[in-house]
């Protein structure tokens, strides 16, 4: 590889690293609005089960946990800023941790593909509750800005014990 | 233990429940013994074993239990537990086998329960196999109903269309959906939930709730362009004998047996209008209304839910402590169903009733809420249950259906068995 593709993709991958870290960030500290103008027009958000492997799991085809089209998303994120919104209110402490960052080439249309590995830290009501597992992203730049095509959170876990839900965003 | 646990004063008007039965280690081991050991438990749909070799390994009421076709097309129930020392032999989720090793001393089993191969045979006795204390051990029984296979650890025990009672009725309607049949879709949702496994009981069943607990689910339909009919929630609340019940009731969300709302588009309404008119053929005007048009949340005693609401889901779940239970929920379908339809009938399930829904997560914030609140049971003992007491028909939204379930709770567990060690 010369010194300018390796340049060019060092550049990339701080690029998609930060995105991702301001992502976990927004996530952190309940700017969901702001979170969800991350997302392209037709983005989606999915956390598939965990008794389907990922490469398997459809959303047309098994339940999943999670499985919002854009439309959707936009009204969990309206859901998550009410008071009525009860499994979020009074609002839990969330901490993510994004690490093991892997640009893994781009699709047919040019966008970047990525994986990374996530833990994450939900605490209310005095308990403490852990999500693990790794994320797939589909990002397409835009003016320079990177926006989420589609985030999917494969949860390295057997089922939600004892997390019971998933109340907040992965 | 002589406190009463529910008080049930007809005269009054009056049902209340003492809250230590959702706290006590001694009421938790008593209905592993008097309840889970002496009832029948749901264990799988025909579905999920379709062809010879076809096993699901799942646990009911904490035991490890193998729900397999065997070669010869029989469906059978062992205990997943290796005769020879007792590791569970099948460790794989699901799948097809023909027989099964016992990763520990590699005896084998056919996937009929017999034993296969009995490894060092040579050192045992000459008819060491021949009483069948090497095969895997059935369940004492298994039954099916519609579809739906139960098993109980109990030999002797009322067979299962009697234990059904009224519940049979409404097996009929969830299983009779269409010709081809019903079939769990794959992706079970596995949660646990840090509350008393009866909590979850009236909460599956609870019409009352809706308007606060879920007031942002009802919110989120409201905003969703097309997503509400204008049907409205109305309904009544029936007992279905020995501790079953079921509130039945019309409501606004599409149902995608054949209630249509404006979302699905007008080639979803045509095909919605040949569901509904093959309904109206086969099972008569009355029967094909109350099937596709009302919704209904069913507790078979103890510990099944079958809710066909805006989704078909079924769903159990077994305590592991007075203040824990873990829960498996299955969407079922229906097996022919369209492309589209099954994805409106997850997305609909996904979006109400699961773990990451819009409604689910507000139930588990509730029931932890009420256990944490239990806390103070012995200054504040009592939860009420009266709603609907004296009405001549139960409001889907009374709480009829609970009273059912205690009822029979409190019969069994007020019971003394012999050789009983806790009374």
């Amino acid at each position: 590889m010369n010194n300018i593709a390796s340049q060019e993709n060092l550049m990339r991958f701080f690029q998609v690293q930060q995105f991702l870290n301001y992502e976990a960030s927004l996530l952190d500290s309940w700017q969901l609005d702001t979170w969800f103008e991350l997302f392209t027009e037709d983005g989606a958000y999915f956390v598939p089960p965990t008794d389907v492997s990922a490469e398997e799991a459809d959303p047309t085809k098994h339940l999943y946990y999670i499985a919002d089209n854009h439309a959707r998303l936009q009204e969990r994120v309206i859901r998550l800023e009410k008071k009525t919104c009860h499994a979020e209110f009074p609002r839990s402490k969330v901490q993510h941790l994004v690490s093991n960052i892997l640009l893994l080439g781009e699709d047919e249309q040019g966008r970047i593909l990525a994986s990374a590995a996530f833990v994450i830290y939900r605490t209310k009501n005095g308990q403490t509750d852990m999500f693990v597992g790794n994320y797939r992203y589909v990002l397409e730049e835009r003016d320079g800005n990177l926006k989420i095509a589609r985030k999917v959170c494969n949860l390295a876990l057997d089922g939600l014990r004892p997390q019971a839900k998933i109340s907040i965003i992965l | 233990m002589n406190d009463p646990l529910i008080i049930d004063d007809m005269e009054r008007g009056q049902f209340k429940v003492a809250r230590r039965s959702f706290t006590s280690q001694e009421i938790f081991e008593q209905e592993r013994d008097k309840i889970f050991q002496n009832c029948w438990l749901y264990l799988g749909h025909e579905s999920e074993l379709l062809e010879p070799g076809d096993f699901v390994s799942r646990t009911v009421a904490n035991q490890n239990l193998l729900f397999v076709r065997g070669r010869d097309n029989e469906i059978r129930a062992f205990f997943n537990v290796c005769p020879h020392r007792g590791a569970t032999v099948c460790r794989e989720k699901k799948g097809k086998a023909k027989s099964f090793q016992c990763m520990y001393h590699g005896w084998v089993f056919k996937n009929t329960g017999e034993i296969a191969h009995l490894s060092g045979e040579p050192a045992y006795a000459k008819d060491f196999k021949d009483e069948g204390n090497c095969n895997l051990r059935a369940l004492p029984r298994l039954d099916q109903y519609a579809g739906f296979y139960f098993i109980s650890f109990k030999q002797d025990i009322e067979p299962l269309p009697d234990y059904l009672a009224g519940a049979k009725d409404y097996l009929d309607i969830v299983a009779n959906q269409s010709t081809a049949g019903m079939e769990i879709v794959g992706g079970t949702q596995e949660y646990s939930i840090r509350a008393n496994w009866k909590l979850l009981v009236e909460n599956s069943v609870d019409g009352y709730h809706a308007e606060t607990t879920h007031a942002t689910y009802l919110d989120y339909l409201m905003n969703t362009n097309g997503s509400l009919s204008a049907t409205k929630l109305a309904g009544k609340g029936y007992d279905l004998g020995n501790g079953h019940a079921v509130i039945e009731y019309s409501a606004p969300w599409g149902r995608p047996i054949a209630q249509w709302i404006p979302m699905w588009g007008e080639k979803g309404k045509q095909e919605l209008d040949q569901v509904y008119a093959e309904l109206v053929e086969r099972l008569g005007e009355d029967k094909a209304k109350q099937m596709a048009t009302l919704n209904r949340n069913m507790i078979i005693f103890p510990n099944l839910v079958i809710n066909d609401i805006m989704a078909i889901t079924v769903r159990t779940f077994y305590p592991t402590a007075p203040d824990e239970m873990m829960i498996n929920a299955f969407a079922l379908g229906v097996a022919d169903e369209s492309e589209w339809r099954r994805e409106y009938r997850l997305s609909n399930f996904l979006e109400f009733i699961g773990p990451g829904g819009f409604a689910t997560p507000d139930d588990v914030e509730a029931l932890e809420h009420c256990q944490r609140g239990f806390q103070a049971a012995a200054n504040a003992p009592w939860n009420d249950i009266s709603k609907g007491m004296k009405a001549k028909q139960a409001s889907f939204d009374d709480e009829l259906q609970m009273r059912a379930f205690w009822r029979e709770w409190n019969r069994r567990i007020s019971t003394i068995e012999e050789g009983s060690s806790h009374e």
